[in-house]
């Protein structure tokens, strides 16, 4: 039982490595904001929640791991509104640099 | 608490005991201070609060049958995002990194409020597309590559999201 629950949490663990570095890959190596918010959120979800798993894997059934469960379901809903969020404000800034671009060009 | 006794019905007793057992959930330990406190806090936070929470426009998404779809709803939209961020993975760590930004619109098909927050976090979990902006009548969405901006017609989130606002009226 142990054997399993150490080899689960290893196993966990390093997934949740290699999602964090693709996600980083994937930031240095996306030319532009949406992309590579595309990358970075994608560490997030899978990275922060398969890493917060091994830990309740880890901890076996306890009080501790419902407040990591609940932990991994907020990280899941604040995750893809701060990344609407910092889209958004980019294709603002996008828009409003086309329309003033368009206005240069008519006067 | 006598003055509590009219602000008793079943909408604010469902928010208090949801909010305590949260509140039991985090806890440290189940002492009388800690019930005590718990109580107190909640009953403040339910009479602060009810007006603005379980109002009438997103009361009919709370039955079991609605909860039942999300439930479904969440497993496969687990399932997805599983497999859509071994997909993204490959595209990154590819060298030739095939990626083909663009934007797409798709048609508002919901009503509710807390339906389309639900759809555009939805649409954000799974990799590869990204909500960018809701508008009245269209939800402005960018995708990564050709696949998932095609992904997205008819999607399963669509349906269910659809699912759940479908019995409301």
């Amino acid at each position: 039982m142990q054997y399993i629950q150490n080899g689960l949490t290893i196993f966990l663990l390093i997934s949740s490595g290699f999602f964090f570095l693709v996600g980083t890959v994937g930031l240095v190596r996306m030319p532009d904001a949406f992309t590579r918010m595309h990358a970075t959120t994608k560490c997030d979800t899978l990275g922060a929640g398969l890493a917060l798993l091994a830990l309740v894997v880890n901890q076996g059934f306890h009080i501790i791991s419902v407040k990591l469960l609940l932990i991994i379901g907020f990280i899941w809903m604040t995750n893809p509104t701060a990344a609407h969020i910092i889209a958004k404000a980019e294709y603002n800034k996008q828009n409003a640099n086309l329309e003033k671009q368009s206005s240069v060009e008519k006067g | 608490m006598e003055g509590k006794k009219s602000w008793v019905n079943k909408k604010n007793v469902c928010l208090f005991t949801l909010l305590l057992l949260f509140w039991f959930v985090l806890a440290p330990e189940l002492t009388i201070e800690t019930i005590m406190v718990g109580a107190i806090a909640c009953s403040m936070v339910v009479l602060y609060s009810q007006d603005i929470i379980f109002g009438d426009k997103e009361m009919p998404l709370y039955s079991l049958k609605k909860l039942k779809i999300f439930v479904r709803f969440l497993a496969t939209l687990l399932i997805e995002i599983v497999k859509a961020n071994i997909e993204v993975a490959i595209i990154v760590l590819n060298p030739a990194m095939p990626i083909k930004p663009s934007f797409i619109r798709v048609p508002m098909m919901l009503k509710n409020d807390v339906n389309k927050v639900i759809y555009g976090n939805s649409v954000t979990l799974t990799p590869g597309t990204l909500t960018v902006d809701i508008t009245d009548d269209e939800f402005i969405i960018h995708a990564l590559t050709e696949s998932a901006a095609a992904s997205m017609e008819g999607s399963f989130i669509e349906e269910y999201v659809s699912k759940m606002e479908g019995d409301t009226k």
